[in-house]
């Protein structure tokens, strides 16, 4: 067995969506044994998209970029838990595992009788986590949320936005990753406290609190000056200049955040401009005093600059600054590449090669193996029926005659994708990149 | 139940800001011992920024440095000086782990890089959290907030069509990073638990933010998609609503159909063919808006949250804090916690974002406030059985001030 952090620790994962398995992801990464659970009833339902060059093709079911970035490394077995000998399956898959991490609302698995303490009857010391939108307690346990309604109720749209408008809806997904990144700490949390101790427990995880917690200090805010903090747009309340700035080029924009008077004696040697030079703007006082014509003149110097040539003047000279990066500009980026932050996995075709985001901690002392492919619907369930829990043939056939398991969805339907042609016509996109697949360097053609 | 899921770990924690501590934050919740060692001339820079009460700044009043280092013991140290950093080397031999959040070359400029520090503790896990991670050609960068919501995607898809992208509210880039690094620090110390070596583990700030973007980065490594801010048209389903009181985000879900949709907010005019699929929405998005914006006026966002969701509609109110710290669904859930601290008195924190059946760690009755500035010094250095006269030295050269000099 290869040494790694998780190897020999078998987690069930019934998620649904993509925001559970995320957070399992990079247990499986770092060796974990995970097995996903779906059914031919109701297959997770991120495997639709985003298709292969928006193209819908044969299992396309088996082919969405969503489900293979998040379920890369993981068996896969389909199990009707409608049925009996579906749930008695599971049961049995419990009773040989670690961890179960579900995120269907507290009354699904309780109504399959598949809840916290039934399971603990089965194996004393399981860890099982329910990742819930509100939590599954209190009188608002059955209520559901997607990411966007956590991003609302948590405070976070409520304090997003221009100094001058309404709240702001970040990315849609924030809070659906918040939630998995939380979800991942909290299980690996309860590892800890078995090795420790021998004993299993129940994570009751609320989405809506792994929002609030990331927003402490505005509720200090509150809590000491019962004061409603607010939106202020992309400016800071202690620093000048510290905003985005236009460049040239459509759409282009870079940040300049300016947080001590070194940094600002950095910035006036990098721009040799003469209105830097006003004494004044040597303070944080005088800079925060003179926020608005200081911004006007950066905006004249920083319009006819490209905003990538003006971040390594200004990091050159030791000044924080960033450009506003594109999707097209991050997957190309060349400090994530320098780190291999993106790892090409080599599908089958009609995928082909992709690259595929890393774990964000990066255990330095571990070889991580290379990616195993997310499995298809049910690909694992001979290995983990038969050999896992020694069913034998005969028995497994009947499992598939009675549809207990599958590996055709009973909806086998993919809504196509909307055309990348006319979504940039109505302005949905910034651009549509033909050769986005020699930019990345998964063209077949210069793969060789 | 057999109390916190890290009891015993002990933890040196060199961290300052908000990405750091709040990593460490959560290993000290969940029941390590954490050190947190400061610098002796002022300490984290977090207890220069705000909120403070009545706006007044104070190095122990900032309710940021408050929340994010409760249950940790506060010790400060030259680590520009010999004897500071000898004395660092001695709780170092005793520890689990170490984070730091310096910029990359810092610690190795102080010749603890983890070569070093393994030597004297061959077990230890050493996390480090920066903005761009260990190695790689941004490695040195600086960086701020904004900075990495622009590099890292978020900022070029937030906000309004047609003007400048912004950024989410607060500090939400170095939250994720913490969360990043907490996990990173126990999945090390879990693979030491088994084979004794430790190991450093890199947390770049910068992946974790281009990580949130998620299903907008694989629109273009599958398909050559860019995305951008959204066109607002035919789209205010997705977007917050005003109500008779706040806003309400009036979203129908991905499984919701509309018939019940226009029944639930009681607009009879939108069971119309035309606006049944997503398409004819978006087409008839001006008549969809003010068939519902005057709708909405008439109840509160509370009212419409309750009243959709009875309906199985995943609608959400936009809370504010206050609306937050009157949650009745947090409070029922004990979610608040509330302890005395020296400077600012008895204050209510938010809690965990999960409970734990049987390691519920430091959240509920046994909250420790965040350290003064060197307040465990002598504590501390006891513990390493230093002599009274090797403390004194320390001491005079940490030249600590009474923390609440100059307090009435």
């Amino acid at each position: 067995m290869p040494d790694l952090p998780f190897s020999g620790i078998r987690i069930i994962e019934p998620g649904q969506v993509w925001a559970l398995p995320y957070a399992i992801n990079p247990l499986a990464a770092y060796g974990a044994e995970v097995i996903k659970v779906e059914s031919t009833v109701r297959p997770d339902s991120s495997r639709g998209g985003p298709q292969p060059d928006s193209q819908v093709e044969g299992d396309a079911w088996n082919h969405g970029g969503a489900y293979h970035e998040v379920n890369r490394n993981k068996l896969g077995i389909s199990l009707n838990l409608n049925t009996q000998r579906g749930k008695d399956l599971f049961k049995e898959l419990v009773s040989v595992s670690d961890v179960v991490a579900q995120n269907f609302p507290p009354r699904v698995m309780r109504n399959f009788g598949l809840d916290y303490p039934e399971l603990k009857k089965i194996k004393k010391d399981i860890i099982v986590l329910d990742s819930t939108a509100y939590g599954s307690t209190g009188p608002w346990q059955n209520y559901i949320g997607y990411g966007s309604s956590i991003q609302a109720v948590t405070g976070l749209t409520y304090l997003t936005g221009y100094e001058d408008g309404g709240p702001v809806q970040g990315g849609i997904l924030y809070n659906d990753i918040l939630g998995a990144l939380t979800a991942t700490y909290a299980i690996l949390l309860a590892i800890a406290h078995r090795e420790r101790t021998g004993e299993g427990q129940w994570i009751d995880l609320s989405q809506y609190q792994a929002g609030v917690v990331q927003l402490g200090e505005a509720f200090m805010d509150y809590t000491m000056n019962e004061r409603i903090p607010t939106r202020r747009g992309n400016s800071h309340p202690n620093f000048a200049p510290y905003g985005l700035f236009p460049c040239s080029g459509d759409d282009a924009w870079v940040a300049i955040t300016i947080t001590s008077d070194a940094e600002w004696m950095n910035f006036r040697r990098a721009v040799g401009e003469q209105w830097a030079d006003d004494v004044e703007l040597e303070s944080t006082e005088g800079r925060t005093l003179h926020r608005e014509s200081l911004d006007a003149s950066i905006r004249k110097w920083t319009y006819s600059r490209d905003k990538h040539e003006v971040m390594r003047q200004l990091q050159t000279a030791g000044v924080a600054c960033g450009a506003v990066n594109n999707t097209r500009e991050i997957t190309t980026d060349p400090h994530l590449g320098d780190r291999g932050f993106f790892r090409i996995s080599n599908h089958p075709e009609p995928i082909g090669p992709r690259p595929h985001a890393s774990p964000l901690f990066n255990l330095m002392g571990v070889q991580r193996p290379p990616d195993r492919l997310a499995p298809t619907l049910g690909q694992h369930n001979r290995y983990v029926i038969c050999d896992i829990l020694g069913y034998n043939d005969e028995q497994y056939r009947k499992l598939e005659e009675a549809q207990v398991i599958g590996q055709i969805p009973n909806n086998q339907g993919v809504t196509p994708p909307p055309d990348p042609e006319a979504l940039l016509r109505m302005g949905f996109l910034a651009e549509y990149d033909r050769d986005y697949k020699k930019r990345l360097g998964i063209d077949p053609g210069d793969m060789k | 139940m057999s109390g916190s899921a890290l009891q015993d770990v002990k933890v040196i924690d060199l961290t300052h800001h908000i990405a750091g501590p709040y990593c460490t934050k959560l290993l000290a919740d969940f029941g390590a011992d954490v050190i947190k060692v400061e610098r002796p001339d002022g300490g984290d820079s977090a207890r220069r920024l705000g909120p403070f009460p009545e706006d007044i700044p104070h190095p122990e009043k900032s309710g940021l440095f408050l929340y994010l280092n409760t249950n940790k013991r506060g010790i400060t140290l030259n680590l520009k000086d010999a004897k500071g950093r000898a004395a660092l080397l001695d709780l170092v031999r005793d520890a689990d782990i170490l984070v730091e959040s310096f910029s990359p070359r810092v610690m190795p400029s102080l010749g603890l890089d983890y070569e070093a520090l393994r030597e004297i503790n061959p077990g230890l896990v050493m996390t480090s959290i920066s903005s761009f991670g260990q190695n790689g050609r941004y490695r040195d960068y600086r960086a701020s907030e904004l900075a990495l919501y622009a590099l890292g995607g978020m900022a070029y898809v937030t906000g309004e069509y047609h003007r400048e992208p912004v950024k989410h509210g607060y500090n939400q880039a170095q939250y994720l990073g913490g969360m990043a690094a907490a996990s990173g620090t126990v999945a090390a110390l879990l693979q030491r638990w088994r084979n004794g070596v430790g190991q450093q583990v890199d947390v770049s700030i910068l992946e974790c933010v281009t990580s949130t973007l998620f299903s907008s980065v694989l629109e273009y490594t599958y398909g050559g998609m860019v995305a951008r801010r959204q066109p607002k048209e035919g789209s205010s389903l997705r977007y917050p609503a005003q109500t008779k009181d706040g806003y309400i985000l009036p979203t129908p879900g991905v499984m919701g159909d509309w018939e019940t949709y226009a029944e639930m907010a009681g607009v009879p005019e939108l069971h119309d063919p035309k606006f049944d699929t997503p398409a004819g929405r978006q087409l008839h998005s001006d008549e969809v808006d003010s068939l519902l914006k005057s709708k909405w006026l008439e109840q509160t966002a509370q009212e419409w949250f309750h009243h959709a969701q009875e309906w199985r509609f995943p609608f959400a109110p936009v809370q504010t804090m206050a609306d937050i710290a009157e949650s009745p669904q947090l409070k029922e859930r004990g979610f608040f916690v509330e302890f005395p601290h020296p400077a600012v008195d008895t204050l209510k924190y938010p809690g965990a974002p999960f409970q734990m059946s049987e390691s519920p760690g430091r959240n509920g009755q046994q909250v420790r406030a965040a350290p003064l500035l060197g307040e465990h010094n002598e504590e501390v250095f006891t513990s390493l059985v230093y002599s009274p006269q090797d403390i004194e030295e320390l001491f005079a050269l940490t030249q600590v001030p009474s923390p609440l000099a100059g307090e009435g």
